[in-house]
């Protein structure tokens, strides 16, 4: 699950993947600023199929509290696809 | 250019960040200044990758949000620091009504109109700003249409509170405004969205969070709108459409299913096909030149073409055909040849996927459509397409196809006549040379951006140019045009005269390859010369600048009397000049600059 975000991230920010350490927030990485967050939360929704809400959106702000909430949020960890429904 | 290209929005901004790492190369760069109500921070990439679709490198500049007065009245900006080749202002009308937006009820006073009045001065006011300050640079102009109406349970349409009426009133305004300049563009941005869908393209979380009215999508479709635009405006349109016959222009194989067996008929898929040969019919009646190169038996396939009652298109419509079981790409390039248009200017249209790719990968320079699998898309799929889209039609776009036709009859004249003379006078030709005006402005510079081979110095000069030439008084730019007993071929020369001292230049001279061999170039020069003259220059400097493509006009001045002086450079006294006006042509001269 780690990997899969690193793995969005890298390409959203146009970074390599080795750059994210587990313990990336908001502004500690190259484009990751308030724009790039916004990329950020439609790329993952994209990649996992769930609908982030606004909320969610704004404190949302580091890898580890992404990987809690997709943990929680409709993805099944077995085969890692979504249980939810897009909106 | 020719890759298959993604289509999801992400995909894409990913690619125009990939894309944003190039090294610029100045002859393919566009640098554009975007200006907006709303946060547009995100555009950046999108931009730049649909432009690269069309062939240009993006340089993209942003001005803060909201502060478009700011940007544009300030002399000292960093508008008019970038000196951009475009300036895009996007107003929200959402944003620019915002009073009216908030509170609804304003719409049943006097301050709704007094709103959209002052607006739409404003905003014309900038226009006219950025237009004298940036004298070489387009304005682009989206109209907009918000993803709500500010009082939507009233449903009355025409009710002044429901608002609806003021987004329509405001949209008419901003299409109005192309009239201000040929450099306005008017990008119908809210007709688009009315059949896309406005709220598509925007999402209600990244305009809370980051007061942007668009996501990606929406920032994916207005980039591609944009982009045809400032391609159309630089005249990038594709000229030829090459088809292929089976499955193509009708369902089934001639060859197998015989003319009976073909699926083409004013009922279901048959009707699909139809529809796809109508709009190549309209591509044809817009100057579009249509070809064919399909594998079949030529009689089998001209059969369809003289005995279906259900084609459209007739063997007339094209103007060259390549119906044989040669390998395509040979007969692209035979095409080419015949027709004297590069292979750039090339779309071919295939229903097999393995010819497609093969015309990729041998000729790059071709524009070669996914064309859609199912028929039935096929019809808005190439309403839709870019590579055809022009700003307007000019009246020689509109008599293209019938001068490519006239082309044709006058060369089977040509091979029943004895001297090239006598051909010459039994044509009838008529030239007319006059000033250039700003009726022909467009012409010119569309002919400017477009002429590769009989062009002596091969300037690409826009609209902005021209108008910057014709305003000094030391240079005159002649537009010439042709007609003759076979058809009018409209403006199709051009000459540019640059006066200093006793000296005058020959800056650009060209002519369309519709007309050359005709002794037109003989009247032009001539007229140039005598032009010289009266306005007192001794000598006549011509230039030549070879190119790829305009080898044939290497000897142009020589060929007239020119002394070569080195580096491309031709001098021609005037005083010892000996052109005259051919004889094979009735002159006109609608008086001098």
């Amino acid at each position: 699950m780690k990997d899969r975000i690193k793995t969005v991230m890298a390409r959203t920010f146009d970074i390599p993947i080795a750059e994210i350490g587990d313990d990336a927030e908001i502004n500690s990485l190259p484009n990751w600023d308030s724009l790039g967050h916004m990329l950020l939360m439609l790329e993952l929704e994209a990649e996992f199929g769930v609908s982030i809400s606004t909320d969610d959106m704004t404190s949302l702000l580091s890898l580890e509290l992404l990987e809690g909430y997709l943990q929680t949020n409709g993805i099944d960890p077995e085969q890692g696809e979504s249980v939810r429904k897009v909106q | 250019m020719n890759e298959k290209l993604p289509t999801g929005a992400l995909e894409r901004r990913r690619r125009g960040v990939e894309l944003m790492k190039r090294e610029l190369d100045d002859k393919t760069s566009i640098s554009l200044h975007l200006l907006s109500t709303f946060n547009l921070d995100a555009i950046t990439p999108f931009m730049v990758e649909a432009l690269d679709r069309r062939g240009w490198q993006a340089q993209i500049h942003l001005a803060e949000f909201g502060q478009i007065a700011q940007s544009v009245l300030d002399p000292m900006s960093t508008l008019y620091k970038s000196n951009p080749d475009g300036v895009i202002i996007i107003p929200a009308s959402e944003d620019l009504f915002s009073p009216l937006y908030h509170d609804p009820q304003k719409f049943l006073t006097d301050e709704a109109d007094d709103l959209l009045q002052s607006r739409a001065k404003e905003i014309g006011h900038w226009i006219e700003v950025i237009l004298d300050r940036l004298p070489e640079t387009v304005c682009l102009v989206p109209t907009w249409q918000a993803d709500y109406l500010p009082q939507e349970y009233i449903l009355d349409p025409i009710a002044p509170n429901r608002g609806q009426l003021l987004g329509e009133q405001w949209c008419k305004i901003v299409r109005e405004m192309g009239a201000i300049s040929p450099r306005v563009v008017i990008v119908d941005w809210a007709d688009h969205t009315a059949r896309y869908g406005m709220k598509n393209y925007s999402d209600p979380r990244l305009w809370y969070l980051g007061r942007m009215r668009l996501n990606p999508d929406g920032l994916a479709a207005i980039s591609d709108l944009l982009a045809a635009h400032i391609a159309a405006y630089r005249n990038m349109a594709k000229k030829v459409a090459v088809v292929d016959l089976d499955n193509t222009l009708w369902g089934g194989i001639v060859g197998e299913d015989g003319m009976s067996g073909l699926v083409l008929g004013e009922e279901g898929v048959g009707l699909a096909f139809m529809d796809f040969q109508r709009e190549l019919r309209k591509l044809h009646d817009a100057g579009i030149i249509l070809a064919i190169c399909s594998k079949n038996n030529p009689e089998d396939a001209w059969k369809v073409f003289e005995q279906h009652e259900a084609m459209l298109l007739k063997r007339s419509h094209f103007a060259s055909a390549r119906i044989n079981w040669e390998d395509k790409a040979t007969n692209l390039r035979e095409i080419s040849r015949e027709l004297n248009l590069g292979l750039d200017s090339f779309v071919f249209f295939d229903d097999n996927p393995v010819e497609r790719d093969w015309i990729r990968m041998a000729l790059p320079e071709v524009d070669v459509p996914e064309l859609p699998i199912d028929p039935a898309y096929r019809p808005q799929f190439i309403r839709e397409m870019s590579s055809f889209q022009r700003i307007t039609l000019t009246q020689e776009d509109m008599q293209r196809a019938d001068s490519y036709k006239a082309q044709s009859l006058r060369t089977q004249l040509k091979s029943s006549v004895a001297s090239l003379d006598e051909f010459l006078d039994s044509l009838d030709q008529e030239v007319k040379i006059a000033p250039v005006h700003a009726g022909s402005l467009a012409r010119a510079a569309q002919m400017c951006q477009r002429t590769n081979q009989f062009n002596l110095t091969t300037q690409r000069y826009t609209v902005a140019d021209l108008e910057k030439i014709e305003a000094d008084p030391q240079q005159e730019l002649y537009t010439v045009a042709v007609k003759d007993r076979y058809g009018d071929s409209g403006i199709t020369g051009l000459g540019i005269l640059r006066f200093e001292d006793d000296l005058a230049h020959i800056d650009v001279l060209l002519l369309s390859c519709r007309v050359l061999g005709r002794k037109i170039e003989n009247a032009l020069i001539a007229f140039l010369a005598e032009r010289a003259s009266e306005r007192g220059a001794h000598s006549l400097l011509g230039y030549y600048y070879p190119t790829e493509k305009n080898v044939q006009v290497a000897e142009f001045y020589k060929d007239f009397g020119f002394e070569d002086s080195g580096n491309g450079k031709f001098l021609l006294e005037l005083a010892q000049s000996n052109l005259k006006y051919p004889s094979n042509v009735q002159l006109e001269i609608e008086g001098v600059k």
